[in-house]
């Protein structure tokens, strides 16, 4: 059998930046491929390549039996992209999208429906709201959805499923398989093990460097340091018995559409506490009314022993958050975020320059303190976001999915950022869709459909569900959600 | 034929969603009209007058009667001193002063030797020449009121018997809107699509570069379309300043003007990767030459012969041109076929040019 | 002092971006070098056409008079007036002279003349000026004919601009348009782009007090303000050779308080708007409205009445005003303290409004 895809011998860079180096490998008809490797190996600039967007600058691709130089117009017309940023139309609704995309690669939303109707009938009730105002995890199937119906020969797929919750991710690679069946070969990234471990086979890239293919097995043993580090241990801290939140009967509605249904819960002080639930559920909306971003349309709460309704300022003092957008400053420089956020919050000029030492050599960013913010790996960015946002040592910490899109190593050492600011007494609220991260929790909620279904630390809810690990009991509950979307 | 039509289908989507936006688009030519319909006038109007009349006597106050009751002038204060016309221009509260020389009446009909001046502020010198020429005459008047036959000027003013600036502008008015919605809506409509990433993925699909330009223009040219009838029909029904010449003519060159706009928008999103810049090119680059040089405002003839040669690259300065003379002069094509051919050769450079510019790629 | 830090923040966002600090130095530099010369609404030449009925040698002594005018040019004496009227379409000629049979002998005897002016007023500027001025050379050709009846010596002093130089006039104006329009748009982009970039939610997270973060949005501006200003100042001197008669310090005072107004009123649109295309056309749409309304190019009291009411809300106005009589008349605070307390209003409103309007936590 004839390979589809073909990569010989590549290099790319840009300026004195080598992005990749002498990279070949072959894709066979039929296949899911993995192209595995931390952020920053030129993952996406090989994508682009394949897509005829990029030129090579050493070595050749061909796609489909086509060279990627010259019959690039051949190419365009057989496979299918997904960029690794939302690539949707935010001023057209659901559905005007999709059919959009459909139109524009020459098939229509009927003809294929079936290929995206696992993913698309979760935002389909939605259909004729604008992609501008999805969460972002709901942007991500919309996208999925108008990558696949057109039913391509090749699909490329740059980390698909970011931001998207476990059950959704589990759907939409069933998804994958039965495109697999149709005949259609894949190239997906991904930094979720699970989905690693789907693959048929894998590249693992490394700075720039092939380091070796294999199927995900062997290639996990061999690499296991980066793709599987061990799991983090804690002793079981000392907690105090104030609270940091108490939130009692919260609700948020938007016309008359309930986003958050009552919900009540306590989190104690030095707490490291998970707020779980899928795509839409209304962890967002929750999270934004803890922060003082707005307004709760019923109920009371204390953040920091401030009134959630009336005293938004003062909340805002005594807490540090990070989104899911790591909404650092890209044309500024390492030092400089740090130091305007520090100065933000009032602190001393001295106090400043001495944390932000520590903080660099704490992150190993030392030599990157002159770097633009833009040229950082995303991973760097994330905690480069967590420092600055518990820099000026705040009672609480708000982390909205803070490691979506990273692989499993980096996202390890954020997690022991976590930790050592739990150590100095920082209160930790954390969204996530990794259900390994749900474990190093100590107590974790999960929210379905607005409303807090169960709550407790991770080994009381697997007992009480009879479930081995957090991902069991996620799906369980998920699947009970009849509310689709947000 | 169908992508490119979903295509047309969600830039229009795109403009209709931006209220906004469309109400700035629609509602622009119709504030302009009205602004330089009914507010724009260089006409001398209420020209404020200070006198100096050290001796006031019956001759001297006729004349600031008879300057009083012009429509042009305004008596609105009387000084005592010669010092204080300085400080009154200095205070901004009067246009011109007649100065009277002491004892002007006894020295008017003895002596000979009455002097009377007239004191203009020139910092606007338009004005202040209107002002200075009509006081004289009024003046003059004023004086052989009671001597013997005079000379009557009879003026006409041709064409424009009213002095509208109507005449002027409307053709002005309509490229300018046509170059601003053209160009820049085009070239931030483009350079929004590399900025949120969707460019990457239209590039990858099968549909042509070329489509997704003709995509983006569609929309423009509807509205533009629709701008246009919203000039001809204000300027018709309320301006009353008649088409003259032949509709589809100037449907023609209003067309070739709008492919010259579209290229240039084009070229400018090729050249630019933010909206920022695209906005502040095309708007600050782009339009204030349009304004200055196209003899939309400022008439081109008394450019100094370098900014002619410049004026002379702006196509909205031939599209201007031939509209007078269609829309006013009620000409035909045969007057035209200069600017035609220009609009036209410029057209086709900017197109070529963009598209050979146009990356089908990232890079 | 959480003011300093975000002041950096902007100052190196804004030095870090491709394109605003080329606008800043650039633009100026151009406009400067451009705009004089083109917004001239200074009329050099009226070509003068003439229908002589009389042929007789007053008539032809009238002609040489007009002739030899810098500002008539004479080209060409034709039979009748439809001849006339025919170099005026062909463009030929602006002005047609028309002069009766029996002018001389009437003029003589006494006996009521009547001439005829008549100009192409198409542009109703040149066309008044052109009438206005011819008509006040017949005059004044009447009255050197009979010395002896008209005793009064006439003349007219244009004070401030004794050379009716356009350019002394427009370049105050062009600084303040330049103003207008740096720290007007470059604003309005400002807290958009934040939005859509989404790190405005991380301030908003922040203690920052609404009024420290306007605040920090404004003084970049207020700098650039300053810096396009004072360049203004020195190729205002380097081209054009005009210094301003009255003190810089006012200049610079009123120049501080109207970029905080335009800056402000540019931080309200962007608060208020959800796109930067948004925010671009809404500027757009007020800075147009803004400028054709506040007497830079035409005067104010030559706008009807309502017109004028809507200019008195015009902060440009007074600036406009500001402008011209300092640097022209050389007036001082004294002449100007009600135009200070006027754009003092409009700092406090336009600021407070800047403030008030944004928002922090939302619905």
């Amino acid at each position: 059998m004839k390979p589809l895809v073909t990569i010989h011998d590549v290099s790319k860079s840009y300026g004195k930046v080598q992005a990749l180096q002498h990279v070949s490998l072959e894709v066979m008809p039929g296949e899911i491929f993995g192209i595995i490797g931390p952020d920053g190996s030129g993952k996406t600039s090989l994508f682009r390549m394949l897509t005829t967007l990029l030129y090579p600058d050493e070595g050749a691709i061909t796609v489909n039996g086509f060279d990627t130089v010259k019959d690039y117009k051949a190419i365009r017309r057989c496979v299918g992209y997904m960029p690794g940023r939302f690539s949707l139309y935010p001023d057209l609704s659901v559905e005007e999208n999709l059919e959009f995309f459909a139109t524009l690669f020459g098939t229509t939303v009927q003809e294929n429906y079936r290929l995206i109707e696992a993913i698309y009938k979760q935002i389909e009730p939605f259909k004729k709201r604008k992609a501008g105002k999805l969460s972002g995890g709901m942007k991500q199937k919309l996208a999925l959805s108008c990558a696949l119906i057109h039913k391509p020969v090749v699909l490329f797929l740059d980390e698909p499923t970011t931001g998207v919750d476990p059950v959704s991710r589990k759907e939409f690679w069933e998804m994958l398989r039965r495109l697999k069946q149709e005949g259609i070969t894949m190239l997906v990234s991904t930094p979720y093990l699970d989905e690693i471990k789907s693959c048929d086979r894998m590249a693992f890239l490394y700075q720039g460097e092939l380091k070796g293919i294999d199927t995900p097995a062997v290639m996990l043993e061999r690499f296991a340091d980066i793709l599987c580090p061990p799991g983090l241990q804690r002793e079981e801290a000392v907690l105090q018995q104030e609270y940091a939140i108490e939130v009692k009967d919260l609700v948020k509605r938007f016309g008359d559409f309930t986003a958050v249904d009552h919900i009540s819960f306590s989190v104690r002080k030095g707490e490291i506490f998970g707020f779980l639930g899928a795509n839409g559920a209304g962890k967002t909306t929750a999270m934004r009314m803890l922060c003082g971003l707005s307004y709760p349309t019923e109920g009371t709460g204390t953040v920091a022993g401030f009134d959630i309704n009336t005293q938004q300022e003062e909340i805002k003092k005594h807490i540090g958050y990070m989104s899911q957008k790591f909404s650092l400053y890209d044309d500024l420089k390492v030092w400089e975020n740090i130091r305007l956020f520090a100065g933000i919050y009032g602190l001393d000029e001295t106090v400043i320059r001495e944390r932000t030492e520590e903080v660099l050599k704490e992150l190993g960013l030392e030599k990157e303190r002159d770097t633009l913010v833009r040229s950082l790996p995303l991973g760097w960015k994330q905690r480069l976001a967590f420092s600055v946002a518990t820099f000026h040592r705040p009672e609480i910490v708000f982390l909205d999915e803070p490691t979506g899109g990273v692989d499993p190593k980096t996202r390890r050492q954020f997690w022991e950022l976590i930790y050592r600011a739990a150590d100095r007494g920082i209160t930790v609220f954390v969204t996530t869709h990794y259900m390994d991260e749900a474990e190093f929790c100590g107590r974790v909620s999960i929210m379905v459909d607005g409303c807090i279904r169960v709550l407790g630390t991770p080994e009381e809810l697997k007992r009480t569900f009879g479930e081995k690990d957090m991902d069991g009991v996620f799906h369980r509950l998920a699947r009970e959600a009849t509310r689709k979307s947000d | 034929m169908k992508q490119f039509w979903a295509f047309v289908k969600i830039e229009f989507y795109h403009i209709f969603r931006d209220k906004r936006t469309m109400l700035i688009l629609l509602g622009m030519p119709v504030i302009q009209i009205v602004l330089f319909g009914f507010a724009i006038s260089t006409e001398l109007k209420n020209s404020r007058v200070g006198v100096l009349d050290p001796v006031s006597d019956r001759t001297t106050r006729r004349i600031v009667e008879r300057l009083d009751e012009n429509r042009y002038f305004d008596v609105v204060c009387y000084l005592h001193d010669p010092q204080e016309i300085e400080d009154a221009f200095r205070q901004g509260k009067v246009d011109v002063v007649v100065q009277f020389s002491p004892d002007f009446e006894n020295n008017l009909y003895h002596t000979g030797n009455a002097g009377l001046q007239l004191v203009v502020d020139a910092t606007d010198p338009n004005t202040a020449t209107m002002a200075a020429n009509y006081a004289q005459g009024v003046m003059a008047t004023a004086l052989q009121e009671e001597g013997q036959a005079q000379v009557a000027i009879q003026t006409h003013l041709l064409f424009n018997p009213q002095m509208k600036s109507a005449y002027n502008f409307v053709p002005g008015v309509m490229g300018l809107i046509l170059m601003l919605i053209c160009a820049m809506m085009t070239a931030v409509s483009i350079v929004r699509e590399k900025e949120t990433g969707t460019m990457e993925v239209l590039l990858v699909s099968p549909i042509r570069s070329v489509f997704i330009i003709l995509a983006k223009a569609v929309p423009y040219l509807v509205l533009s379309g629709i701008n246009l009838t919203t000039i001809l029909l204000l300027s018709v029904y309320v301006l009353h300043v008649p088409v003259a010449g032949s509709l589809l003519l100037l449907a023609f060159l209003s067309f070739l003007l709008i492919a010259v706009a579209l290229a240039l928008g084009l070229f400018v999103s090729c050249l630019v990767d933010n909206q920022v810049a695209a906005m502040l090119i095309s708007g600050m680059v782009l339009m204030m030459p349009v304004m200055l040089l196209s003899g939309m405002i400022f008439p081109t003839e008394s450019m100094p012969v370098v900014l002619l040669w410049l004026s002379d690259i702006i196509p909205a300065k031939w599209y201007i041109l031939a509209v007078k003379k269609v829309m006013i002069e009620g000409l035909g094509l045969v007057a035209v076929w200069k600017e035609i051919i220009i609009l036209s050769v410029m057209a086709v450079a900017l197109i070529v040019l963009s598209l050979v510019k146009f990356k089908d790629r990232l890079e | 002092m959480v003011l300093k830090y975000l002041i950096e923040k902007e100052f190196k966002q804004m030095r870090r971006n491709a394109i605003i600090p080329r606008l800043i130095l650039v633009f100026p530099c151009i406009m400067m070098l451009l705009m004089p010369w083109a917004a001239n609404l200074e009329i050099k030449y009226n070509n003068v056409c003439v229908v002589d009925h009389d042929r007789s040698m007053t008539s032809r002594r009238l002609i040489e008079k007009v002739a030899s005018t810098d500002y008539f040019n004479l080209v060409g004496s034709v039979s009748n007036y439809d001849q006339a009227l025919e170099e005026i379409e062909n463009g030929t000629a602006d002005v047609i002279l028309e002069i009766p049979v029996d002018l001389e002998k009437n003029l003589t005897t006494g006996m009521p003349v009547q001439l005829q002016v008549s100009a192409n007023s198409i542009n109703g500027t040149k066309g008044g000026i052109g009438t206005s001025y011819l008509s006040s050379v017949i005059q004044s050709f009447v009255s050197e004919l009979h010395p002896v009846e008209s005793p009064v010596k006439l003349s007219s002093l244009y004070l401030y601009n004794p050379h009716l130089d356009y350019k002394r006039f427009m370049v105050p104006a062009l600084m303040v348009m330049l103003l207008t329009m740096l720290s007007g748009f470059l604003p309005s982009l400002n807290i958009v782009s934040e939005k859509e970039v989404g790190t405005i939610e991380q301030l908003n997270v922040t203690p920052l007090s609404k009024f420290a973060f306007i605040l920090a949005k404004l003084i970049p501006y207020w700098v650039v303000g300053l810096i396009v200003i004072s360049l203004c100042f020195i190729l205002a001197v380097l081209f054009y050779g005009i210094v301003p008669v009255g003190n810089l310090g006012v200049i610079y005072l009123f120049a501080c308080i109207y970029v905080v107004v335009v800056s402000g009123f540019g931080l309200i649109v962007s608060n208020y708007s959800s796109t930067m295309q948004q925010a671009m056309f809404v500027e757009f749409f007020f800075i147009i409205v803004f400028l054709l309304l506040s007497g830079l190019f035409t005067p104010v009291r030559s706008m009807p009445e309502w017109a004028q009411w809507i200019s008195r809300f015009n902060p440009l106005t007074y600036f406009v005003e500001v402008m011209r009589m300092v640097y022209l008349k050389g007036s001082g605070l004294a002449d100007l303290w009600q135009q200070l307390l006027k754009l003092l209003g409009f700092m406090v409103v336009f600021g407070a409004l800047a403030v008030w309007s944004y928002r922090k936590t939302n619905g």
